[in-house]
């Protein structure tokens, strides 16, 4: 797995146990546990994310941009994963073609 | 309102397509009893919620699904 993968990666998973936490503490907003570890996974999450964003460019369109260009567009974005080659024989079924994917032209 | 992270909440590693596969899912998440109207409702039901807590896990709710 290459670097941004993997960073995206633990991005990802603190993300995930925070969403969990967040729900928890909703209801359970004075657990000292929770409340700790929900604080020590932020600050993770903060500093993951600066370090992809400075490396790989926005995940959210308020990193979007820099003096002169608006990254927020580029791609990839989440669905733009899987090679083009993989998906055409089932893609052919449901009528897309790989001249209409505008995306890859830019 | 809504933030959009250009990531997925969850890995997902398709291997190969399967157009069958996606219609299901897709009404999974937009059709009648998909994610998206779950969502909708707990955002809706929240407004009628007495307390903190219910008002807060209703609107973390939705807005996760």
């Amino acid at each position: 797995m290459d670097g941004k993968n993997e960073l995206l990666e633990q991005i990802r998973a603190v993300d995930f146990a925070l969403i969990d936490l967040n729900l928890y503490l909703d209801t359970h907003p004075s657990c000292e546990n929770a409340l700790k570890d929900f604080r020590v996974l932020a600050e993770t999450r903060e500093r993951l994310y600066k370090q992809f964003v400075e490396k790989y460019g926005p995940l959210m369109a308020v990193n979007g941009a820099t003096e002169d260009c608006w990254l927020w567009i580029n791609n990839p974005w989440p669905w733009d994963t899987m090679k083009w080659e993989e998906l055409k024989g089932g893609m052919a079924n449901v009528g897309l073609r790989q001249e209409n994917r505008v995306s890859d032209k830019y | 309102m809504w933030v959009y992270d250009k990531k997925t909440e969850y890995p997902i590693n398709i291997k190969k397509s399967d157009p069958r596969m996606a219609k299901l899912i897709l009404t999974q998440y937009g059709g009648p009893n998909g994610e998206l109207a779950a969502s909708l409702r707990y955002l809706s039901q929240r407004y009628a919620m007495p307390n903190k807590e219910s008002k807060a896990i209703l609107t973390d709710i939705g807005t996760e699904e």
